[in-house]
């Protein structure tokens, strides 16, 4: 299978880091679009020119106007402000993802990357789960649990953390065999020292790029959950949902798919950027398996 | 190499047992009664009894385990709440669509993926490169579910090309099969198209600054020869060992994939069934789709041996 | 051993300067060389004098920033620098070919060794099938190869690194070059398989009269292997000659250098004499003798470029005070500067 963790590049300095880091066009062109994205979610109850939630007879199905930006839906309900909403509850859904999916794949992963007699029985797990294709395991879990954000934050992560775990577990294997670490152990440090300061300071490169795609994954499996119908429940405007709804109005209204399409083209476009650009400066030798 | 083959399929037997023991769990995730959840809250209670004996609640957990793994080994995966019939067969009524349609998308995301990813390397740095990886970017950054409907609005309704759903099969009419696969096919492969394509790309760029794609070029080869005899030849190496991935995200991909082009495939079985809380289909779905993955992870074990002489054994 | 200049030479290298980029600075400054036919030319140098790229340049195979700033390379009287690209092609793999450092790396790893070398024959030779196939193995027979019959199906990873080098030499030979390129072909090699493939290179450049452009940092190898040899230095050629004469009466102060800082076993428990300084990166060199700020008798005249005159017969070097060469002189065993 195709190992994406290598031979941890040296620490750059600080500053340089930095300064690379905005150099690369990539990542700023990334950061910038994953900003907007950020802001307009963060403001969505502030900005948002209209209740997501609440339809208007008299307002239905319209073209996108200077009233209504994205126009309407076929309950007279604002297609931007819902949209807005939506990225909220996208963000939301994916930083969850993304932050459980990093923690419990850092847990799994070292354990079975550093204690060897724990590796075949861990990894057999990993491998088992990551035999579904992702998205059906997540739509499975999901429409067994119910349908809430919860559910749908808790379907996802298991679905990306054994990949991760792969990922953590390849780096720690690495660098567990390099010399430093060898030589720490020499000088008596216990292996939690070792763990936390040697070895996972120099598996946090490939992890951090790796979490930008469960990011854009988790959005883009959020989306396709809510279009089946078994993401979080109706009336919340989600980006699929709102999809899932204008599917019978296309041809008479097709702003109402287009919005949140693009909505979330705009956001999985700048997070894959962000984690290129990341990739690249961190470490060029990453750049075969990507996602 | 067929003992290769023997080691491969033994070292899957864990993860089979560990595959069918999720798969079981799955009933046992459901908060409050799996009865009542499929059937709404209007149900008598002997109608709710009679779906517990079905899913075979009234027995005791491990009971419940071994009787499944006996079943499953003889290729029963149970009866369906809702169509009343076995599972298993209805899943094989439906499986040829879903294999059409994902190796149909897998053939495309290769071929173009790979011919563009060469392309991009042999030009790199230039506008082809750029060009080419951008809308790579772009393809494995849009919503297959979206892009399937964008297309069906476009060049179905408004421009009618293409049918704009359903299903064709090939012994009854080949064109017509093609013309109703072309679109799911290419929105399917769309994702998996952009990733191959970048994939092969950084590949052909390592490969081609190598020493003997020199010494190739000191032979006097044509060009166009060194870059695929010598060069692609090379860079597939890694992208093999992908495939199997690969073959697993379209298969995910399928099932939505269906959903939006209504196509009568394994997928929307499953969506159905998870829709209508037909907790048997979805565990027998779930159990087939990982079968196939494995399947196809050993051969593209054994398509990584082939392509690559260093990986043989003895 | 020949120690004429050859009349009608195999190959000429006028005035080649190559460069980085389009404006960058020179690895390579106004070469002069020449190769005549059944010649075997040395080119010795440390790492950094150029000589690979000289090599790539003949053969027209400099990776994409360097390129050719100016000056003529002949081979037959073709000009190969303004051929157009597919009669260079067809000329490459036939007319001359060329065997690189590395065998580890250099041959194709997922493909046959019979193939690679049936390559050179479908495309220059015309030949395939079992006649491509008989004639491999007649190659590898020629490169001493074991078992040719079997090996002919190996895999490169199947290969020690002497063997494959085997394998480039009958790939090099397949076309029937009148001009073989070697660049370090046995630096990366064990001390004993070097030897083999040197004497198996010498006796395959006797048999078939072959011109032979022998590269490397050995001076062990020129006096093995060489005719004639030419040193290099940042870029620059700073002496050329017969080996005899080089060896025998270096003139310029490098050549004296690098031949005095060989570790000799007969001399005893002794200082290793070396040359002070470094080797200076393209671009550093002024703009006079590139030599001079490590020569111990740079002078004010230095600091003009000095040309390659003659000092002897078919003696050329590029110092305005070469040493001048009398009969008693002892080979120097000490970097001392003798009195001009």
């Amino acid at each position: 299978m195709a190992n994406a963790a290598t031979l941890p590049a040296p620490a750059p300095g600080r500053a340089s880091f930095a300064r690379r880091l905005l150099a690369n066009r990539s990542f700023t062109i990334g950061a910038a679009l994953v900003g907007l994205v950020v802001v307009l979610a963060l403001l969505a109850s502030v900005i948002a020119p209209f209740d997501p939630l609440k339809g208007n007879f008299r307002a239905r199905m319209l073209a996108p106007s200077w009233q209504h930006w994205m126009g309407t839906d076929h309950f007279g309900r604002d297609i931007l402000s819902r949209v807005l909403h939506g990225a909220r509850i996208s963000l939301q859904i994916g930083l969850m993802v993304s932050l459980i999916t990093a923690a419990a794949g850092v847990v799994i992963g070292a354990t079975a990357g550093y204690f060897r007699r724990s590796d075949g029985p861990i990894m057999r797990l990993m491998d088992a789960f990551m035999a579904f294709p992702s998205i059906i395991l997540a739509i499975a879990i999901s429409s067994v649990l119910g349908a809430s954000v919860l559910n749908v934050i808790i379907a996802l992560s298991i679905a990306a953390i054994p990949h991760t775990a792969r990922i953590v577990r390849a780096s720690v294997m690495v660098v567990r065999e390099m010399e430093y670490v060898e030589a720490a152990r020499a000088l008596g440090a216990g292996h939690a020292r070792i763990l936390l300061r040697h070895i996972l300071a120099n598996a946090m490169a490939p992890l951090v790029v790796r979490m930008t795609y469960v990011f854009a994954v988790a959005i883009l499996n959020e989306a396709v959950l809510s279009f089946i119908g078994v993401g979080p429940p109706p009336p919340a405007p989600t980006f699929g949902a709102i999809i899932a709804n204008g599917r019978d109005f296309i041809v008479a209204a097709p702003w109402i798919t287009l919005a949140p399409g693009f909505a979330i083209l705009v956001s999985v476009l700048g997070l894959n950027l962000l984690g290129d650009g990341l990739r690249d400066v961190l470490d060029p030798r990453m750049a075969v398996n990507t996602r | 190499m067929g003992r290769f083959i023997v080691q491969r399929l033994l070292a899957s037997i864990p993860v089979l047992l560990l595959v069918s023991l999720i798969t079981f769990a799955l009933l046992s995730l459901v908060p409050g009664d799996p009865a009542s959840a499929f059937l709404d809250a209007s149900a008598t209670a002997e109608a709710l009894e009679r779906v517990r004996r079905e899913l075979g609640l009234d027995r005791p957990f491990l009971v419940r385990m071994g009787d499944w793994y006996l079943r499953v080994l003889q290729g029963d995966l149970g009866t369906s709440l809702l169509l009343n019939r076995s599972v298993t067969s209805a899943i094989l009524e439906r499986l040829p669509v879903t294999l059409s349609l994902t190796a149909m998308a897998f053939l495309v995301s290769v071929l173009l993926g790979m011919a563009a990813g060469v392309l991009a390397a042999v030009r790199h740095g230039k506008a082809a490169d750029q060009g080419l990886m951008t809308l790579a970017l772009l393809g494995l950054s849009i919503p297959e579910f979206w892009l399937g409907l964008v297309l069906i609005w476009l060049v179905a309704v408004m421009v009618p090309i293409f049918p704009a759903g359903d299903y064709v099969a090939f012994a009854t009419n080949p064109w017509q099969w093609a013309r109703h696969l072309a679109l799911p096919t290419f929105t399917l492969a769309c994702v998996q198209m952009g990733f191959v394509a970048r994939m092969t790309r950084s590949s052909m760029l390592e490969v081609l600054g190598q020493d003997f794609v020199r010494t190739a070029r000191a032979k006097g080869l044509p060009e166009p020869y060194v870059v695929v005899r010598h060069g692609l030849a090379n860079a597939m190496v890694p992208i093999v060992t992908v495939m199997g991935i690969m073959v697993g995200a379209l298969l995910g991909g399928a099932v939505v994939t269906e959903q939006v082009f209504s196509i009568p495939g394994l997928g929307r079985l499953i969506i159905g069934a998870v829709l209508s809380r037909d907790f048997p289909v979805i565990q027998g779905g779930l159990l087939f789709l990982a079968l196939i993955y494995l399947v196809v992870n050993l051969v593209v074990d054994l398509l990584y041996a082939v392509v690559d002489p260093r990986v043989r054994l003895g | 051993m020949t120690t004429t200049r050859p009349e009608s030479p195999l190959l000429q290298v006028q005035q080649l300067s190559t460069a980085l980029g389009s404006r960058g600075p020179d690895i390579l400054s106004d070469i002069e060389l020449s190769l005549g036919h059944g010649e075997v030319l040395g080119v010795v140098g440390e790492s950094g004098s150029g000589k690979s790229v000289l090599a790539l340049s003949i053969m027209g195979l400099l990776p994409s920033p360097i390129r050719v700033r100016q000056g003529a390379i002949t081979l037959q009287g073709k000009d190969l620098l303004n051929l157009p690209a597919t009669e260079l092609r067809a000329l490459r793999g036939r007319d001359m070919a060329m065997i690189f450092q590395e065998p580890m790396t250099s041959l194709n790893p997922v493909m046959r060794v019979g193939q690679q070398i049936g390559e050179v024959l479908r495309w220059h030779r015309a030949l395939q099938g079992a006649a491509a196939r008989e004639e491999s193995i007649a190659l590898l027979r020629r490169v001493e190869m074991p078992d040719p019959q079997r090996q002919i199906d190996a895999y490169p990873h199947e290969l020690s690194g002497g063997m494959r080098q085997r394998v480039m030499i009958a790939i090099a030979l397949a076309g029937k070059p009148q001009l073989l390129i070697a660049d370090e072909p046995t630096t990366a090699l064990d001390v004993t398989i070097q030897a083999q493939i040197l004497g198996l290179m010498r006796k395959i450049q006797r048999d078939d009269k072959m011109s032979v452009l022998l590269i490397t940092h050995d001076l062990g190898v020129i006096a093995e292997m060489c005719d004639r040899v030419a040193v290099m230095y940042a870029g620059r050629v700073v002496e050329q000659g017969a080996v005899l004469d080089i060896f025998d009466r270096p003139a310029h102060p490098y050549t004296r250098g690098l031949l005095a800082s060989r570790p000799r076993i007969a001399a005893g428990a002794q200082w290793l004499s070396t040359i002070e300084g470094t080797v200076p990166g393209i671009g550093q060199t002024g703009a006079g003798c590139s030599f001079a700020p490590r020569c111990g008798l740079a002078g004010p005249a230095c600091h003009q470029r000095p040309p390659l005159r003659e000092v002897g017969p078919a003696h050329l070097a590029a110092c305005v005070s070469p040493f001048a060469p009398s009969p008693d002189a002892a080979v120097p065993t000490a970097w001392v500067p003798s009195s001009p």
